[in-house]
């Protein structure tokens, strides 16, 4: 190989492989500002759902008052959800038995049949079974987000520039 | 006089094909009305132009003709008859299809649902994907395109990627298009008999669609 050819190889390498490096770097940070932007709409919604509980627990009290222990769950599954970081860890953690205790208080309309008379009760049923298949919506959203993140930060060659650069695996939400 | 009888010829076969295809064209007529007489539906036997709603179904080709649209009276879904030609010549080449095209209650960024070929799937290998759910048997069997992600997303809830791998859904032998405040769906041609259970079907797929939609894209 003579000297000419030796160069040559070295300008390219040295023009193709920062521009490979950078558009795989673009890519990278496109993927995570994705992941995060579509978390915000996932937080959300989930800040819908803490909206409307409150407002569930009071409507259904003034119908079904025997059953304080599970309001009270509720309740305190609300305040603890809200409490907690909002990031998908920690809702993974809070958001499944909020969501869980949520479904067996809409469900005492069959054990008092006279919240089914309730406008209020019916109309807070309704939003929350909405604000259900929002939240559902948006986590399926983000999480091909993650998906696409995750791959992206596991697959050579992009692998060599999330490692340099400190990107890391994103979390499903898998409430 | 061999003259006058070639002329005489000619024109007797140019008259007797006119006449065999006027004859066609109005039994077929009476075919249509009868059909979506006996389905309660009215009738457009007249050939024309296909809907401006900015389809890919409507783009390609020429010489681009629905016919036999048939709807229920004050409804807007049809169904409908469509074809269109590409190329010219010996080469020239005509397409069928049987689309039905029924209002959705919410607006639609455009999205198109097909089934796999070689060309998506050479292009998956490599790495260009299209909009892929969290089914891998999906993923594998249709080809997803939408200006919206977060709409084909939404779209795709558990409930409807379970019927779209279901024969219910046609087996994959039907492409869904989505745009504005409509969903088209279509497939090769059907007889014209089976132009009212298109139509029906078409209304049951709009049964199916997630509430969520209207919710996000809610007009």
């Amino acid at each position: 190989m003579n000297v000419q050819n030796l160069i040559s190889i070295v300008v390219v390498l040295g023009v193709v492989a920062p521009g490979a490096w950078w558009v795989s770097h673009t890519r990278l940070v496109a993927a995570r500002n994705d992941v995060e932007g579509s978390w915000a709409d996932v937080d959300a919604e989930l800040e819908r759902r803490h909206e409307l509980i409150p407002r569930l627990v009071e409507t259904v009290r003034a119908a079904a008052g025997h059953e304080r222990e599970l309001l009270t769950e509720l309740a305190t599954r609300n305040d603890a959800a809200l409490a907690a970081p909002h990031t998908p860890g920690e809702a993974n953690r809070w958001e499944p038995p909020l969501a869980d205790a949520a479904r067996r208080v809409v469900a005492l309309r069959e054990r008092y049949p006279e919240l089914n008379s309730q406008q209020n009760f019916l109309e807070l049923q309704r939003h929350l079974a909405a604000t259900e298949d929002r939240i559902a919506a948006a986590r399926r959203f983000y999480n091909t987000r993650v998906e696409r993140l995750n791959r992206r930060i596991e697959a050579f060659p992009s692998s060599l520039v999330a490692e340099r650069h400190g990107f890391t695996r994103a979390d499903f939400f898998d409430a | 006089m061999r003259g006058l009888v070639a002329v005489l010829v000619t024109l007797a076969v140019t008259g007797g094909v006119a006449y065999a295809a006027y004859t066609y064209r109005r039994l077929q007529q009476a075919r249509m009305r009868a059909v979506a007489e006996a389905a309660g539906l009215q009738v457009d036997t007249s050939t024309k132009q296909p809907p401006a709603l900015g389809f890919d179904l409507f783009g390609p080709g020429r010489r681009k003709k629905v016919t036999a649209q048939m709807w229920r009276a004050g409804e807007q879904d049809s169904v409908f008859q469509y074809r269109y030609t590409v190329q010219s010549g010996d080469s020239s080449k005509t397409y069928r299809f049987t689309a039905a095209l029924v209002e959705v209650p919410f607006r639609a960024p455009h999205l198109r649902i097909g089934t796999e070929n070689w060309w998506s799937k050479a292009k998956r290998i490599v790495g260009m994907r299209d909009v892929e759910v969290e089914s891998a048997a999906f993923n594998d069997r249709y080809h997803v395109r939408c200006d919206d992600e977060r709409f084909a997303i939404a779209l795709l809830d558990p409930p409807m990627i379970a019927w779209m791998l279901s024969p219910h859904s046609g087996g994959g032998t039907v492409t869904f298009e989505f745009r504005d405040r409509w969903m088209l769906c279509h497939c090769d041609q059907l007889k014209t008999d089976e132009l009212p259970g298109m139509l029906a079907w078409a209304q049951s797929v709009r049964e199916r669609l997630p509430g969520v939609l209207t919710e996000f894209y809610g007009r």
